[in-house]
């Protein structure tokens, strides 16, 4: 290793001269890994701040999911001998205010939670005005207490000291919630919370077999047993409990997964960024080493080896990258810092920050690797000038490919880079979906660039040619694919952030277009939860007899859950990931005579509408698939502890896109007579009827829940809205890079442009002429990218619609591609012109004389 | 496009009533260096009459080539008049001076300054497109013929030898049939041979189409050639003619 001294200050002598030429480099590097790193600190402070917060997020050290009905009595002994104990029920319910009649005034959908005294075990509930939860909630004059959302006050206009009504009771508002200590992030939250004592809840009538309804019991543990050892004697002494048991470590599942999805969404843009800033490396790197020519031809003269050659600046350049590297790591390292101040009460974990070295660590690879993709490149053939080409008045770059070697090293670092995205994502198959696609997509650029590069001197080549007569024409195509122009590099990068952007906007518009446009006109205006057996009749007769409704639909609706597959117990079943949901926890079962619509049959057959005889049960064919089971195999589900088996008859094609009701199982009906149960109901009616028909039913049944699908969407909507701003806004850090790439080309052609103006001058071009050529060779430039862009961006988004999101309906938001191409094209032509100016304002007298 | 198109033919006079091609009157040029100001030109006189094949000699740094650039409206004096092809510069802005080149003058370099982006025919069509001209290719193509390139016409500079591309730069100057030809230190960056080559058609050219021809050079033997020889020297016309043997630099 007696050259590595040597090449080391050769590399130092060399960077004396500044980095001035290696803004872009540094740039390009430090966006992408500022972006993983950020990402990746982000989660890990705010999975950190879960641990710490564990208990009182849990609202335990152990929680016990208990499906739709209280434990008995023995189990909640066994608990209570292990710690403290804090049942709590939640369901969802309508809440109203009266007048003085007793009619309705304000009626809105609230998620109701029942809690016990001893709540909350860990953390603290906080109220405003500041009270004991056990007086805001405590029985006074007859009407008890409840604490409720801030949000309530507004939707039924009530304000502390105000009567709500849920079901059947009063209640008294005393205090609104401001912190819940174990209510974490619930994109899914419907209403807002209205906070019970749990003796209370028997007044509302809401309670009743086979309605929605959420058992948890948290336990705070004493020091006998561990949360283990509790877990064990659970499981021993009630092995057949339909239970589940939650520990400390998912505390917050719901809220660690989305946090892994945004911060595999956050690393894949910073990869995008990487990649696209990639190009930018390249091209600064080839721009050093062009300038580097005659110092590497000198040296080769003096007798350096090739291999000298290439370390010395090899060395330099990964010197250059960990600075950039360094610059994004520090930058990346206080993001959660900045996010702590401005997001701060956006979230409900306090997120706990601090270095992550392996956040670091992981951008660091992420940074090293790109770098070194796309340094080895002009490198490599650096390594190869000729010491004759010091002889000669110009070198030219023939464009020949590195030596086998450092293509083999190139294909390595490749496959590296591509293998630690996914092994290092949460998501490894979306993470290997990322890479293909991004193959694919720089593939595609790069025939795409090479396409208009053809076309441009095709265009150019001739007499007869379209140009002929327009100079300025000419040589702005030609300047499209000359050696060494930027087309292909200006493509690549701002065509993939572009493209990027192009397809997260359209699959969000199409996103938009299937929430509040895309509903087929069948699907229902109103759904109505918990009607009680009795009622079903009654709740017909209200219903038909509105004006304006157009069809009502019951159907039963019971609570169960699968237990056994073919005599397998569901959780030994091989399930695939996107089906568990189908075989674990409580499920919503039904079951009719006929086929209901909006489904097909694709297997077996429907029985016959008086069958009798062995239970039978049809299944969505895609939940079929995904346990692996065949028709005539058969499926035990449990039903409020009653264990019923039945045989498979058929699958369905469900279409759940259509908003009606349907259900994955649907059981022959005698399977299920007598199993407790409610109904549930839709209506589709006119528009505007929506809440003559809301009043008429509740007015009668208050125990009745109404989801308005308009209002639905319009949350959804709302949600949607606001994450797709954000989803946007972090992808635009992809097209930075790009645009980087596009003013580092630019700035690289500056010369180029000097004195291709000063030529134009000499032989009688006006400014005006001049600046047309430059102009005209940004917007064509910015044309072919935008295009090639929004082509590629929109095959993008149409395979993740229709193939992923299976939209049937997919829409091209036409306007939205045409903005995405006009600011391209706008982009590209201010950079161009801004360059352009400077070099028109140059005087042509020094570049002509003599050297 | 074209706002700025000044037409300087409006202050031009008749050619043929001034017989002078290049007019110089007390021409004084005065640069911002980094150190303070610099004199470039002190005060130049030149007439050159039409059809004049005019040698300029002196050392490096003494004016030559920035009298050439003065007299092909790419810089600006300080002050002075500066009458060429019969139209007086002092009103021109400088898109009226590129017009005025595009019509009247004809300028070759030592470093040719071809585009590398275009080919040989290319190259010497654009003067003649931006003239307007209806059937530039087909000119472009007889003036290269003329030089001898009629073989080259799809080559780009970068496929042509120095002397090739010198002659492109000759057929290029003379395309528009020029009033005015400047040649600055044509076969600077050529050999010998190839650089005589250079001159013989270049006198060539000047003979045939009875331009006023401004030659900048070192070679004694080629400012002989010229119908006039002037030498200047410090920002100066310091003499006319070869009595005195011409300054010789390093080159």
């Amino acid at each position: 290793m007696q050259g590595l001294p040597l090449s080391l200050r050769f590399a130092f002598r060399e960077l004396r001269g500044g980095m001035r030429g290696f803004r872009i480099f540094l740039a390009c590097i430090a966006i992408g890994v500022t972006a993983i790193a950020g990402a990746t600190s982000l989660n890990e402070s705010f999975k950190a701040g879960i641990a710490a917060d564990a208990r009182p997020l849990l609202g335990g050290d152990l929680q016990i999911d208990a499906d739709s009905y209280p434990i008995g009595d023995a189990q909640r002994a066994s608990l209570e001998a292990g710690g403290t104990v804090s049942a709590q029920v939640q369901l969802r319910s309508m809440a109203r205010t009266e007048n003085a009649g007793g009619e309705a005034i304000n009626r809105t959908l609230i998620e109701l939670k029942a809690v016990e005294e001893t709540y909350p075990l860990y953390g603290v509930l906080e109220l405003e005005p500041s009270m004991p939860l056990r007086d805001a909630l405590a029985r006074k004059d007859d009407v008890w207490g409840v604490a409720i959302d801030d949000s309530l006050r507004a939707r039924l206009s009530v304000d502390i000291g105000d009567t709500i009504y849920v079901g059947e009771a009063p209640l008294q508002v005393r205090a609104v919630v401001v912190v819940e200590p174990d209510r974490a992030v619930r994109f899914a939250t419907i209403g807002p919370r209205v906070m019970i004592s749990r003796d209370a809840l028997p007044s509302t009538e809401l309670v009743q077999t086979g309605s929605l309804i959420e058992y948890t019991y948290n336990v705070r543990l004493d020091k006998s047993e561990t949360a283990e050892e509790m877990r064990g004697r659970l499981d021993r002494d009630f092995p057949t409990a339909t239970w589940r048991i939650r520990g400390l470590n998912q505390a917050s599942q719901g809220l660690e997964r989305f946090l892994d999805n945004v911060t595999l969404f956050l690393t894949l843009v910073g990869l995008t960024a990487l990649l696209t800033g990639g190009i930018g490396v390249a091209n600064a790197v080839r721009a050093h080493l062009l300038g580097r020519l005659h110092t590497i031809a000198t040296l080769k003269c003096l007798g350096a080896p090739a291999d000298t050659v290439f370390s010395i600046y090899l060395i330099q350049l990964a010197l250059l990258a960990f600075v950039g590297i360094a610059i994004g790591l520090v930058l990346g390292a206080t993001i959660p810092f900045i996010a702590a101040n401005t997001l701060g009460d956006l979230l409900p974990v306090k997120a706990e920050f601090g270095l992550y070295p392996s956040a670091l660590f992981k951008a660091t690879v992420f940074g090293a690797l790109t770098a070194a993709l796309f340094t080895l490149w002009p490198l490599a053939r650096a390594r190869d000038i000729p010491p004759a080409a010091l002889f000669r008045s110009l070198l030219v770059d023939k464009g020949q490919l590195p030596r086998r070697k450092y293509l083999i090293l190139i294909g390595l670092i490749a496959t590296a880079l591509a293998m630690f995205t996914i092994a290092t994502a949460e998501r490894p198959l979306y993470a290997f979906y990322f890479v293909s696609g991004a193959a694919v997509s720089m593939m595609l650029f790069h025939v795409a660039a090479t396409g208009v590069m053809k076309f441009a001197a095709r265009m150019t080549s001739g007499r007869n040619s379209p140009t002929a007569g327009r100079p300025t024409l000419r040589l702005a195509l030609a300047n499209l694919y000359r050696p060494g122009s930027p087309t292909t590099s200006v493509v690549l990068s701002l065509g993939l952030g572009l493209s990027v952007l192009v397809a997260i906007a359209l699959v969000e518009s199409n996103l938009n277009a299937a929430i509040s446009e895309g509903l087929p006109a069948d699907a229902p205006s109103m759904f109505f939860v918990d009607i009680q057996p009795h009622q079903e009749e009654q709740f017909r007769q209200i219903v038909t007899s509105m004006p304006g409704v157009e069809k009502v639909l019951t159907s039963a609706m019971i609570r169960g859950r699968v237990v056994r597959v073919n005599d397998v117990p569901a959780n030994q079943v091989k399930v695939a990931p996107g089906s568990r949901w189908a075989v674990r926890g409580e499920r919503s079962m039904s079951h009719a005579a006929v086929m209901p619509e909006n489904a097909r049959l694709t297997h077996g057959e429907w029985w016959a509408a008086d069958h009798d005889g062995e239970n039978m049960v049809s299944i969505d064919v895609e939940v079929a698939r995904d346990i692996g089971v065949s028709v005539g195999d058969t499926i035990t589900v449990n039903i409020l502890g009653r264990e019923i088996t039945a045989r498979i008859a058929s699958f369905r094609d469900i279409r759940w896109q259509s908003g009606t009701m349907n259900f994955t199982y649907i059981f022959s009906p005698n399977a299920l007579a007598g199993a407790p149960g409610t109904y549930l109901s839709t209506v589709n009616s006119g528009p505007g009827t929506e809440l003559a028909i809301e009043t008429a039913v509740l007015n009668a049944m208050p125990n009745v829940t109404v989801i308005q699908v308009r209002q639905a969407l319009d949350m959804a909507q709302g949600i949607l809205d606001t994450l797709g701003l954000a989803v946007r806004m972090t992808a635009a850090v992809a097209l930075v890079s790009g645009a980087l790439v596009l003013a580092g080309a630019v700035a690289a052609g500056h010369a180029r442009r000097i004195y291709e103006s000063v030529v134009l001058k000499v032989l009688g071009a006006t400014r005006g002429d001049v600046l047309k050529a430059f102009i005209l060779e940004y917007m064509l430039l910015g044309i072919a990218t935008g295009l090639i862009a929004a082509v590629i961006g929109t095959i993008g988004a149409w395979g993740v619609v229709t193939e992923i999101m299976k939209i049937i309906e997919w829409r091209l938001d036409y306007s939205l591609v045409l903005t995405v191409l006009t600011s391209c094209i706008a982009v590209t032509l201010l950079a161009g012109v801004t360059g352009t100016w400077r070099a028109m304002g140059t005087k042509a007298a020094p570049y002509l004389r003599n050297e | 496009m074209d706002t700025v198109d000044t037409n300087y033919n409006a202050s031009a006079t008749s050619d043929a009533s001034s017989p002078a091609a290049i007019v110089l009157d007390q021409v004084h040029l005065t640069l911002e260096g980094p150190a303070g100001p610099v004199n470039i030109l002190r005060g130049v006189d030149l007439n050159v009459s039409s059809g004049t094949a005019l040698g300029v000699v002196g050392p490096s740094g003494s004016g030559k080539t920035t009298m050439l650039m003065i007299i092909a409206g790419l810089e600006r004096i300080s002050s002075g008049h500066v009458e060429v092809a019969g139209t007086d510069f002092a009103p021109l802005d400088e898109d009226a001076l590129a017009l005025f080149r595009r019509d009247a003058v004809g300028i070759v370099f030592q470093s040719f300054h071809l585009i590398p982006t275009m080919n040989a025919l290319e190259n010497v069509t654009v003067p003649l497109e931006f003239a307007g001209s209806r059937d530039a290719f087909d000119r472009a193509e007889d003036q290269l013929k003329a030089v001898g390139l009629g073989h080259r016409l799809d080559h780009y500079p970068g496929q042509l030898s120095g002397g090739e591309q010198q002659r492109v730069a000759l057929a290029r100057a003379f395309a528009v049939k020029p009033k005015i030809l400047l040649a600055d230190e044509p076969t600077g960056n050529l050999d010998g041979v190839t650089g005589q080559q250079i001159i013989d058609l270049l006198f060539e050219l000047h003979d045939k189409s009875n331009t006023t021809l401004m030659l900048i050079t070192h070679d004694f033997n080629l400012a002989q050639r010229c119908d006039r020889v002037v030498r200047i020297a410090d920002g100066l016309i310091v003499g006319e003619g070869l009595s005195e043997s011409p300054v010789v630099t390093g080159r």
